[in-house]
């Protein structure tokens, strides 16, 4: 059944039910369409992991196919006339007539899709759109996205999520998740490009209008929220629909850190949007357009009852039961919050307990999506065969074999388990053999499909003497810290101090609560021994004397959030284009974090 | 201890600060500013007797930015050389008026 199709149900039901007067009757029908949108949701979300199971059995073969036909499809195209894809018949020709890409490859190319509307250049399949890259720093780059590479991210970031939270659900509970309301933390808003395609996050084109015309059944959040592209307090409009909603069963968002922000935020301003749900209204300082206010205020109507149950369970406080009881039948947290990102999901647990499953949904960048979790709580993704071509370089720590412009790759079936590997990748949108610049870990195979760890961005390695230090190595070292030392660190990054005699390392933690400065002394000297025991090459340039003794700051309260909140708004881009600063790569960035010391 | 002082002029609000405004007291400062944010189009800092902003507190300058929509529309008074350095570096001195 497609979701037009569910849409005529759940407008028959609607009429059947009657929707002439009164909340209620319209609570009802509006009950029902949400049973018909969730099982299509669940049915086809069903279809898509038993496909990905299915391509996961045959993997190599997958992968192989989806290689020869991007070949033999893109032989016409520009880029496939310069390297003759149409004489490639093996995947070693391919890998000796190609060379490794970056992104400034393709640039020029890009400018002539973008800019002057030229096809045919890089991809034969039409570019529906131009995905942002979420980096920290420096002008968005557009990514081409064809149709079929955003068929791929449709199908399973967005939804894949249902089935395999259900399937948690039925094998330890013997129980399905209930129908219900997800409390979604996206953001449609695109801007037109000279060619007219939309130029956005990755996310926000994940939904299709079917999807779109669906949503009001199945979010919190009303879609003219969704699509606002004017400046407004998403984080109170989320509080505010999601709050008025007993029936909330997911919460979803790209990134963790925005669901946190927005636990945090209705921690701090419950009282204000309870009054607001409580009396049926928008509250007046909120920033937003005329226009969306207008729409949203001639939709609502005062919920007392609501208010009053949020008002008795805010009142018990905000401790680890809290979303439960506003939200009785939340069933799942959707969101990526593996490795970067999992103290922001230890501090979720505050708020959530640790009944509620966790799920990472997906590796996923604007290039492509590479892997997705297959189990909630799993901290690795299982690769997609169906979705990228992909080559693996070999990395060994110390050496820079893998730096050359040449550097041998293996293939999917070759990777071995325990390895570490830079992800190279063939997308469906026209990028060929081109270097995420992501290294992973192969953590072992899932049917024969690689399952794996995001470990770090090399453009995030930190080298002062010749060692390799990555954020995953920071990673280790601060959750030991934490262990050590018995304090929580909301969040952290380094830098290298290369003006100190000999170099050395600056870290920078933000604790949960002041430290005392008594303990100063004793939190330096235990991070100085975890960068160590975190990294063998550190270890090696620190205790031989070519690097000094890292120094330690801790950082003022609410600091790497002030930073999020300043870079959104100084970009006008949303929490979900945003991932955490580990190296401090720039004066201005360096500068600003030090000055944000607590003294 | 930290106080704030506040004055509505018309379409301005002013807020004066004494002491420092940090993790502890940036709820209240947030408070001070919002109750009258809706009868306001300009908000300024008087940052003569404001020793000290933390994080916390700059998060209230930039969301009262955020809630007033244009820029310039916050304005910055008498702010002490640390002060104006945290503003500077931040880059918040970009988007209000620096008096």
């Amino acid at each position: 059944m497609s979701i037009k199709d569910t849409l005529s149900q759940a407008a028959a039901i609607r009429d059947a039910v009657g929707q002439t007067v009164g909340k209620t009757v319209g609570t009802v029908a509006k009950d029902q369409m949400n049973h018909v949108v969730s099982t299509v949701l669940k049915q086809r979300s069903y279809k898509v992991l038993h496909a990905a199971d299915a391509s996961s059995r045959v993997a190599e073969q997958a992968n192989r196919d989806l290689l020869f036909r991007l070949l033999e499809d893109n032989k016409d195209t520009e880029y496939g006339k310069q390297y003759d894809f149409a004489s490639i018949h093996d995947i070693d020709t391919y890998r000796e007539r190609l060379p490794l890409t970056t992104y400034e490859d393709y640039e020029d190319a890009i400018t002539r899709m973008a800019e002057h509307d030229e096809k045919n250049i890089l991809t034969a399949y039409p570019v529906v759109y131009y995905a942002s890259t979420s980096g920290t720093s420096g002008a968005p780059k557009k990514i081409p996205v064809s149709d079929k590479g955003l068929q791929v991210f449709r199908e399973h970031s967005s939804s894949m999520f249902v089935s395999v939270v259900s399937e948690f659900y039925k094998n330890t509970m013997l129980k399905g998740v209930p129908d219900g309301y997800w409390l979604a933390m996206m953001n449609f808003a695109q801007t037109p490009l000279p060619n007219g395609t939309m130029f956005g996050s990755i996310s926000a084109a994940c939904l299709n209008d079917e999807a779109l015309k669906a949503m009001p059944y199945f979010a919190c959040t009303p879609l003219d929220v969704f699509k606002c592209t004017g400046s407004a307090n998403f984080k109170y409009l989320h509080a505010r629909y999601g709050l008025a909603q007993r029936n909330v069963t997911q919460i979803v968002g790209p990134y963790i850190p925005a669901l946190l922000d927005l636990m945090n935020y209705i921690k701090e301003e419950w009282k204000m949007v309870v009054e607001d749900i409580r009396q049926g209204t928008i509250n007046s300082e909120v920033l937003m357009p005329d226009d969306l206010r207008a729409t949203l205020e001639a939709q609502l109507v005062p919920d007392p009852l609501r208010a009053d149950e949020l008002e008795r369970e805010f009142e018990k406080g905000f401790d680890q039961t809290i979303m439960l009881r506003i939200w009785p039948k939340l069933s799942g947290i959707s969101s990526i919050w593996a490795g970067n990102f999992s103290s922001y999901a230890r501090k979720l647990q505050e708020y959530s307990g640790r009944s509620i499953p966790y799920y990472t949904m997906s590796y996923v960048s604007s290039e492509g999506i590479f892997g997705v979790a297959r189990h909630p709580h799993d901290q690795c993704y299982v690769m997609l065969p169906d979705s990228c071509f992909f080559e693996f370089i070999p990395v060994v720590n110390g050496k820079d074999d893998d730096e050359a412009p040449d550097a041998k790759t293996v293939l999917l079936d070759e990777v071995q388990e325990g390895k570490d590997y830079e992800l190279v990748i063939t997308n469906q949108s026209g990028f060929y053999r081109y270097r995420m610049g992501d290294v992973i870990r192969v953590i072992g195979f899932y049917n024969e499909s690689p399952m794996i760890t995001f470990k770090y961005r090399k453009k995030n390695i930190v080298s002062i003497a010749g060692e390799k230090f990555t954020e995953d190595h920071l990673l280790s070292a601060v959750r030991s810290f934490e262990r050590k030392t018995g304090i929580n660190v909301i969040d952290f990054c380094m830098y290298p101090d290369r003006d100190a005699e000999p170099g050395r390392y600056v870290v920078l933690l933000e604790p949960e609560e002041i430290v005392p400065k008594e303990r100063y002394d004793e939190c330096q000297a235990i991070l100085a021994q975890e960068l160590v025991r975190a990294s063998t090459s550190y270890a090696h340039y620190v205790t031989g004397g070519n690097m000094g003794e890292p120094k330690l700051i801790f950082l003022q309260a609410q600091t790497f959030q002030f930073h999020r909140e300043m870079k959104m708004y100084e970009m006008g881009i949303n929490e979900n284009q945003l991932k955490p600063v580990r190296v401090l790569d720039k004066p201005d960035l360096i500068k600003l974090f030090t000055l944000l010391e607590e003294r | 201890m930290t106080t704030f002082r506040k004055t509505v002029e018309g379409t301005t609000l002013t807020i004066a600060p004494e002491g420092s405004v940090n993790a502890i007291n940036a709820s209240e400062f947030h408070d001070v500013v919002n109750e009258s944010l809706a009868e306001v189009t300009t908000v300024v800092f008087d940052f003569a007797s404001m020793e000290f902003i933390s994080s916390a507190g700059l998060r209230v300058l930039l969301a009262t930015q955020k809630a007033l929509g244009k820029p310039g529309a916050v304005h910055v008074r008498n702010a002490l050389p640390d002060v104006m350095e945290v503003l500077t570096v931040t880059k918040l001195a970009q988007f209000i008026t620096i008096e």
